[in-house]
């Protein structure tokens, strides 16, 4: 059986909407992330997007685009892109080396980033 | 008492005187007189050979049972008979019957507690005289005499069955001679006493008194007599019929008379069976012979029989060639076996055993039209044997059977297959003008069968104007040329709509008066034909489509490898070894985008890169190249490297559609080998040292193209001799299962590995460090000497 490389899961939880990202995010899955966070975005009555990346086991350079293009969206519409990327993610180091985790909003958690 | 061997009597002639003294008359009528005694005497002496049978018969069992010699065992016959007050032959057939105990000594023994000695002496003098006799009159004489005179009986007949049912008159006593010449022969089919007695397979007894019911002999003879006709068997098998007449109408008789005559016609059966000159037995190599001669399925069967040589069974004596056993076995293994055993079905509802058995017993042949033989109990019939055929021939009895007519089964196929494959056959005798279609012809040219067939030669005129040319030449080829030809064409059916058909024909030709016929087949290929329209337009578009893909990615190709080729030659500087490594993405249509560069500025300063854009393809490939030569442009100022990245920064920032970079630049100095470096969100480079290698500090530097003006920290170091520095993309080490940092480490081990020289150690690199995520990887690497 295979297994498909990404899953996502995009959940209301309360006022935020919550994308969970599971797998490998890379020049493959890049766009299918980047049409969910869209998606989510578009998901009225938001105060705050989440993208939880801490059960991403691979994150190639495709995603960072599609994580600023979020970002600056967030800017735009006031509706903030919180980014968790976990604690020992792959997802955490791919950001740390590029430096995104500056640039990013991000939170050690989901709870934190939605309150 | 008279006993049958006294001295032979002189003969006595008595002679006599004519009254007239005619000598010649005379001698005449005494010639006469001595055959007649002769032959009273030849009467008297075979009477006695019988008796004289029996008697030895006798002696034989004295011999035997009181172990004394045969001249003493005759005293004992003789005194015995004298002391029983029997005559020799009485007490004979007793001592015989005390013996044996067979049919005779059982008709004896049974119902009458005391048997009337002349009864068993009369059967066994019968039996005597039809083991003596040499042929069937003999038998029938002896019978008469000896056995059926006592009861009342006047006349006897004895017919043999022949394999038609037909009744051959082989023994006849009492009958007037010219009865018994007509009556030589009886063909099947007719009803005579003894002929029901065979059909019905049981005795038919006359009471008489009517006018003769049924024609046999002597009806005229015996019009107002009683008459019985009873099956002669031997072996199992009917052998003939014994006919005994009586003269005057008589009433039912008694059991012990109706056995006495069923062991009668039981040692009639006897005597036909082993009469000399009938070969009843036709050997059985010659019934295997015929069943091979036969172009039919047959099979010899011959019959098995008990002890008491009734038949049980019959055996499978062969197969013949085109025999084929419906259960699929070989024919060596259904021969030998018995009917039964090999196919027990026969005894059940298509009653197969029961026929064989009948024809064997009766030799009266068996046919049937079908015959359905089921192969197991349950199933319905498996096989249907069509023109069955069950005969005796000799001891043997034939089956063959025709199996379900081949040529009609093909016939039927072939209709299925022309209907199925939409094809239509056509003859036509260029003789006779006679011209045939099938009916599939008729339904591929969409006209009725009562219109006709139409003319090749007028092909052109239910076809598109179009074809014509087509239609002409295939003519010519096939009538003029006389050899076979086809052609496509659109067939123009009487709807109007156009069918693409193909035509076959081959002609047929005679030496002497040329075309003689021609035939061939029509097909309706329009199905086929609409497919491969379809499939070429399909092609056609893919083929544009591949193209245009193909040519993109040349170009794309092209423009990579005009700036990144996969192998540089090494620049050398005076005391530096510079080498670069690029290995393409796996998915080579893809363009990575992926840069490195090495180049000796104009202040002597060795610029060295290396960065990875974020993406594939032709935008990532322009954007590289922006990049790259923008980097080169901006080091000729002489800034350092992390005022390089600010600046590439801002280039990246205003390109198109967010181009994300990582990179890294290096400034070094030969002189002071000194190297100045900065990163933008890229891996550090690798120092070797000693055998030792470290990555160098993660500077301060976000990825490229994500705000303007982003500052860069600058990182310094300076190298020493055997140092090697080196500097690559992440599509060297990176894979989907391992962390990064593993992967560094992995890196960190292979690169410190000692190497010949920096080559190597770069293609150590290329080879060891097994990246999974078809990214591109380049390497810069230098050495200081």
């Amino acid at each position: 059986m295979t297994k498909a490389p990404m899953n996502t899961t995009t959940e209301r939880a309360g006022d935020s909407v919550l994308v969970r990202v599971v797998g490998e995010v890379d020049l493959a899955t890049a766009a299918e992330l980047k049409g969910v966070l869209a998606a989510a975005a578009d998901l009225g009555d938001a105060r705050v997007l989440v993208a939880d990346l801490s059960d991403v086991t691979f994150f190639g350079s495709a995603g960072l685009t599609v994580l600023l293009t979020a970002h600056e969206r967030g800017c735009e519409t006031g509706v903030p892109f919180v980014v968790v990327p976990g604690v020992d993610s792959s997802a955490r180091r791919i950001l740390e080396i590029t430096e995104m985790l500056e640039v990013l909003t991000t939170a050690d958690s989901v709870d934190s980033a939605i309150s | 008492m008279h006993t049958p061997t006294e001295p032979q009597q002189p003969l006595e002639v008595e002679g006599r005187v004519g009254e007239n003294g005619d000598n010649a008359t005379a001698g005449l009528e005494r010639l006469a007189e001595t055959v007649r005694a002769l032959r009273a005497q030849v009467e008297r002496a075979r009477i006695g050979a019988d008796t004289r049978g029996l008697i030895e018969l006798a002696k034989g069992v004295l011999v035997e049972r009181l172990h004394i010699g045969p001249a003493e065992a005759a005293r004992q016959v003789s005194t015995l008979a004298e002391q029983a007050g029997l005559s020799q032959a009485e007490l004979a057939a007793d001592i015989v019957n005390r013996t044996a105990r067979d049919g005779f000594a059982q008709l004896l023994i049974d119902e009458i507690a005391d048997p009337p000695p002349e009864v068993g002496a009369r059967l066994r003098t019968a039996e005597s005289g039809v083991l003596a006799a040499g042929d069937v009159q003999a038998v029938t004489e002896a019978i008469l005499e000896h056995a059926l005179a006592p009861l009342g009986a006047t006349a006897a007949a004895v017919w043999t069955v022949d394999l038609d049912a037909s009744l051959t008159l082989a023994g006849a006593v009492g009958f007037n001679p010219d009865e018994i010449e007509r009556w030589h022969y009886v063909p099947p089919g007719v009803t005579t006493a003894a002929s029901s007695a065979l059909t019905s397979r049981r005795t038919i007894w006359i009471r008489g008194g009517d006018s003769g019911v049924l024609p046999s002999i002597g009806g005229a003879q015996f019009r107002e007599g009683g008459r019985v006709a009873t099956l002669a068997t031997s072996g199992g098998r009917i052998r003939g019929v014994l006919e005994i007449c009586w003269p005057t109408a008589m009433p039912t008789q008694p059991p012990q008379v109706v056995r006495q005559i069923d062991a009668l016609a039981e040692l009639c059966g006897h005597a036909i069976e082993t009469r000399p000159e009938s070969a009843v037995q036709a050997p059985r190599a010659d019934l295997t012979a015929l069943a091979d001669a036969m172009l039919d399925p047959a099979m010899v069967l011959v019959p098995e029989l008990d002890e008491g040589g009734a038949v049980i069974d019959f055996r499978v004596h062969h197969a013949n060639a085109r025999f084929v056993d419906p259960e699929g076995r070989q024919r060596a293994s259904v021969v030998g076996a018995t009917l039964l055993e090999a196919y027990p079905v026969a005894a059940g509802k298509s009653a197969l055993y029961d026929t064989v058995a009948e024809v064997h017993a009766t030799g009266a042949p068996f046919r049937a039209e079908r015959l359905a033989l089921s192969v197991s109990i349950d199933q319905p019939p498996l096989t249907e044997l069509e023109a069955l055929s069950v005969s005796r021939i000799g001891g043997g009895v034939l089956i063959t059977w025709r199996p379900q007519d081949e040529s009609a089964k093909s016939t039927i196929l072939l209709s299925h297959a022309q209907r199925l494959s939409q094809v239509g056959g056509f003859d036509e005798d260029k003789i006779t003008g006679e011209i045939t279609w099938t009916s599939e012809l008729y339904a591929l040219y969409g006209l009725p069968e009562t219109e006709g067939p139409i003319p090749l030669a007028d092909l052109a005129e239910h076809a598109h104007p179009d074809d014509s040319a087509a239609i002409t030449r295939f003519l010519r080829t096939l009538l003029h040329h006389g050899r076979p030809a086809s052609t496509v064409f659109r067939m123009r059916r009487p709807d109007g709509a156009y069918r693409h058909s193909r035509v076959i024909a081959e002609p047929l030709l005679d030496p002497s008066s040329g075309l003689v016929a021609v035939r061939g087949a029509y097909q309706d290929i329009s199905a086929q034909h609409w497919t491969e329209v379809a499939l070429a337009a399909t092609r056609d578009q893919l083929v544009l489509t591949e193209q245009e893909s193909a040519e993109r990615n040349r170009l794309a190709l092209q423009l990579q490898r005009a700036i990144m080729p996969s192998t540089h030659d090494p620049i050398e500087l005076p005391d530096l070894r510079i080498a670069v490594r690029y290995r393409p993405a796996e998915k080579d249509h893809l363009v990575g985008g992926d840069w490195y560069d090495a180049v000796v500025l104009p202040s002597g300063q060795l610029l060295i890169s290396v960065g990875d854009i974020a993406g594939h393809g032709i935008d990532a490939a322009t954007g590289m190249v922006v990049l790259r030569n923008a980097l080169r442009g901006l080091a000729a100022t002489g800034a350092a490297p992390n005022q390089l990245l600010t600046w590439l920064n801002n280039v990246a920032g205003n390109l198109a559609d967010h181009v994300l970079a990582t990179a890294l630049c290096g400034l070094y100095d030969p002189e002071t080998r000194v190297l100045r470096w900065a990163r933008a969100g890229h891996l550090p480079p690798v120092l070797v040292r000693d055998g030792h290698a470290n990555t160098l500090p993660m500077l301060k530097g976000l990825l490229l193209g994500v705000k303007a003006d982003a500052e860069y920290e600058l990182g310094e170091v300076r190298l020493r001799e055997d140092d090697v520095l080196v500097m690559y993309t992440d599509g060297l080490i990176e894979r989907r299962t391992a962390s990064l940092d593993d992967s560094l480490d992995h890196l960190l081990d292979i690169v410190s590995t000692s190497a010949i020289d920096l080559d190597q150690r770069l293609d150590r690199l290329l080879l060891h460090c097994d990246a999974d995520t078809d990214d591109d990887a380049c390497i810069v690497g230098i050495q200081v000497r």
